[in-house]
């Protein structure tokens, strides 16, 4: 059952098999596997358990709830917001349910540089078989696909670009649009809606409103969890709970498990923990149709462009020197008022004049497949700190993407198109985009956005260069796993949580056929 | 020798006197700054105190007035935008609400910096939003104080419905319940059906001991 540790009196002490830490893609179906198994297993998850009919379509209700830190969660030096989610499900619950696969070069790569005996390409492919089947993905169907996206089709199109239409994990969709603050008619395929029933029949224990703060651990071995019930809003500490367990699997997302690893003193002597987060950092532009596009309508995401994509040209010659233009991945991107407010630059009349255009604006973002790698520490018992900057190739990648959206939308029919640096340039239909090329992007005012953090602690067989091995096994404590985006090795290009969810099963199956 | 017996106070000298009535004056120059806030008289925040709401308010008019004179800022009253800052800062870690906390001091006070006597809530509406283009184009530190006020804004102004018609948005497509009960999430949770996953509020989990 799931209970909330905020409303039990405490402290409290229990006793699992096994304990899971963080209830996203990852941990969910960990949890799930291995209580189908007969393991008896706590899930203890930070946020609140929120059911469809508490999804209210209200940005400032839903924001706070599902996103860590309100959604202003940034790197250390304010220059990136990076998106997390917070709640039974963690980022299922309100992401927008693309499935994609992770490339096969990048897959090859894994496997000739951190060797990847348990999870090889082949391995990869089966579990994604499983795995699509549970989530029940398939192709966006035509009549759920939005102008907005068919802007972007016909952009590709007149560009002879590359696209196509995106594959996702939902039933019963009625294109309301609000995909990003929860499904209110439970239509993603989520963890809540696929895994936690059968796993709760099951006997799976859930304690809401708990964070683990450390993992203890003595002779080598984990032993339990040390936690505390925290305030549904506030976050504030209510008091401490102790699990005891034979084995602890963490999936607390590519910040939260770096960090608790770290804070809990975790023997690493790769030295890799937290030390390489990838972020997949995006930037938007926007373009001003004649006609409504209506973008907050219908399915958010379902046709992407692939033109400045190319795996293999990117990994080649092992991903380090990739030529420009190839690790760029462009869909449209669109959020509610409140959100839309805060990333047009500016204010008063400048602002406003964009706001105006609210339903005649279509949205691109650049999202890119960096190489930049960033930092994780914990921050006291409950907070991390994210140092990240992109590189100057990844800047320059950026660029790229933002110059191939204008390009787009300009292809698409945009009668103008707002860059969001501050002041807002604005490109009217003859004006040639100024010498974008030499951008700065850190002097420009265009703030960055990241919603796929991942690679903090890379898995690998070699105990010297890796922490974790290739089933989710941490090398240097016994009884210690980990399964969330922190394992890919490297930034993956594509969107994560197909993945993420094949890793729980890969890791929950490992964990399963340990001995205890 | 000491003897045990406290040394006599020194006399002050020239130097330590006229350091003494700099402090003793700046500090009266602050004091004087953070009183008399008196627009929201009856405040109740949560996290913001009354003299910050009043910050935001007052930023809040220029920053969402298409002229920046404060004469007919977008969508809801100033007063509104700050209870809804105020509710949404409930959210935040505490880390986050002290750097909040220091923006308003800085907001209100950084002023002087720019060499202006009057506090920010106590200047007109257009050299507040010079204040804030000051800050704006200043340098890193000045621009994040610019863009956490800006921000805040935005969020308290947007997520009502009366600056939406303007934009064409059409608001959300579900409605609280006709007879809901206002709750810490907008309204009382209605039952779910997945309730049935849900252990009884204060339930142990099963083995668990104190
Ligand atoms: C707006 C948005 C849209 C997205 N859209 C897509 C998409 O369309 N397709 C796609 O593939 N990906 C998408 N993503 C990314 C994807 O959803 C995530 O990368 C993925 O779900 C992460 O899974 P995870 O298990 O690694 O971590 P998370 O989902 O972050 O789960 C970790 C969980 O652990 C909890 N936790 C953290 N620390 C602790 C602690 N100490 N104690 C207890 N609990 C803790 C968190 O609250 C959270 O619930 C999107 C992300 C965002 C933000
Ligand atoms: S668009 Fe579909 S999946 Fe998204 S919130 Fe609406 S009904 Fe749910």
């Amino acid at each position: 059952m799931i209970h909330d540790a905020a409303g039990l009196k405490l402290p409290l002490a229990l006793s699992a098999d096994l304990c899971v830490i963080g209830s996203g893609a990852g941990g969910g179906m960990v949890a799930a596997i291995a209580v189908q198994a007969g393991l008896d297993v706590i899930l203890l998850e930070s946020g609140s358990f929120i059911p469809p009919e508490q999804m209210t379509q209200r940005e400032e209700r839903m924001i706070p709830r599902l996103l860590w830190d309100a959604g202003a969660r940034t790197n250390r030096d304010r220059s990136v917001q990076i998106h997390q989610g917070r709640g039974v499900g963690g980022s299922t619950l309100h992401n927008f349910n693309l499935c994609k696969r992770i490339p096969t070069p990048i897959l090859e790569e894994w496997r000739r540089e951190r060797g990847m005996r348990y999870l090889g390409p082949d391995r990869w492919e089966s579990l994604y078989a499983n795995v699509e089947k549970r989530l029940r993905v398939e192709l966006i169907p035509p009549e759920w696909r939005n102008v907005h996206n068919s802007l972007l089709e016909a952009g590709c199109r007149e560009l002879g670009w590359s696209g196509g239409w995106l594959r996702h994990n939902r039933s019963g969709c009625n294109g309301s649009g609000y995909c990003e603050l929860g499904c209110a008619y439970d239509a993603k395929n989520n963890v809540p809606k696929i895994l936690l029933p059968d796993a709760i029949d099951a006997g799976l224990t859930v304690l809401t409103h708990c964070q683990a703060i450390r993992i203890e651990h003595r002779d080598g071995r984990a032993k339990g969890v040390e936690a505390v019930a925290v305030h549904p809003v506030s976050g504030d500490v209510l008091g401490p709970l102790r699990i005891e367990a034979g084995a602890v699997c963490v999936s607390a997302s590519a910040t939260g498990t770096a960090a608790l690893l770290w804070r809990s003193e975790v023997p690493d002597r790769s030295g890799t923990t937290g030390e390489s987060l990838r972020i997949h950092p995006a930037l938007v532009v926007a373009g001003e149709f004649s006609e409504t596009v209506r973008a907050w309508r219908g399915v958010p995401q379902s046709y992407e462009c692939t033109e400045l994509l190319d795996f293999e040209a990117a990994h080649r010659t092992g991903g380090g020197d990739a030529p420009p233009g190839t690790r760029t991945w462009i869909v449209p991107a669109f959020a509610h008022p409140m959100a839309t407010a805060t990333m047009i630059p500016g204010h008063g009349a400048e602002h406003r004049r964009i706001m105006k255009r609210y339903d005649n604006l279509a949205v691109l973002t650049a999202m890119i497949h960096d190489h930049s790698t960033g930092r994780v520490r914990p921050r006291g018992d409950l907070g991390l700190r994210i140092d990240y900057h992109a590189d100057s190739t990844d800047r320059k990648e950026l660029v790229l993407g933002l110059l191939a959206c204008i390009r787009l939308l300009r292809a698409s029919g945009a009668i103008r198109v707002f860059v969001p640096t501050d002041p807002p340039l604005v490109l009217e239909p003859n004006d040639s985009p100024p010498a974008l090329e030499a951008l700065e992007l850190d002097r420009s005012g265009l703030r960055l956005a990241a919603v796929h953090p991942m690679g903090s602690v890379p898995m690998g067989d070699d105990p010297a260069s890796a922490a974790i091995d290739s089933r989710g096994k941490h090398h240097h404590l016994d009884r210690l796993w980990v399964a969330d985006g922190s394992l890919f090795p490297s930034s993956i290009g594509v969107p994560p949580q197909l993945s993420i969810y094949a890793l729980g099963l890969h890791v929950g199956r490992a964990i399963v056929d340990s001995p205890a | 020798m000491n003897h045990g017996l406290p040394s006599p106070p020194s006399k002050p000298s020239r130097r330590r006197f006229l350091a003494a009535l700099g402090v003793a004056g700046i500090a009266l120059g602050l004091g004087v700054r953070m009183v008399g806030y008196r627009r929201f008289m009856r405040w109740k925040g949560s996290v913001l105190r009354g003299w910050e709401a009043e910050v935001v308010a007052a930023a809040a008019e220029v920053l969402l007035d298409e002229r920046g004179t404060g004469a007919a800022p977008v969508g809801p009253s100033p007063e509104k935008i700050a209870r809804n800052v105020d509710r949404y800062l409930l959210w935040l870690p505490p880390h986050l609400v002290r750097e909040i906390h220091g923006l308003m001091v800085l907001l209100e006070q950084g002023t002087l910096l720019h060499l202006r006597a009057r506090r920010f809530t106590r200047l007109s509406p257009p050299a507040r939003s010079e204040h804030l283009e000051r800050l704006r184009s200043g340098g890193r530190g000045w621009r994040l104080l610019y863009l956490g006020i800006r921000d805040l804004c935005m969020i308290g102004c947007y997520q009502e419905r009366g600056a939406w018609e303007a934009i064409g948005y059409h608001g959300p497509l579900i409605e609280p319940p006709a007879d809901a009960q206002p709750g810490t999430y907008g309204w009382a949770q209605p039952p779910s059906h997945y309730d049935r996953l849900v252990a009884p509020e204060g339930d142990d989990p099963p083995r668990a001991t104190r």
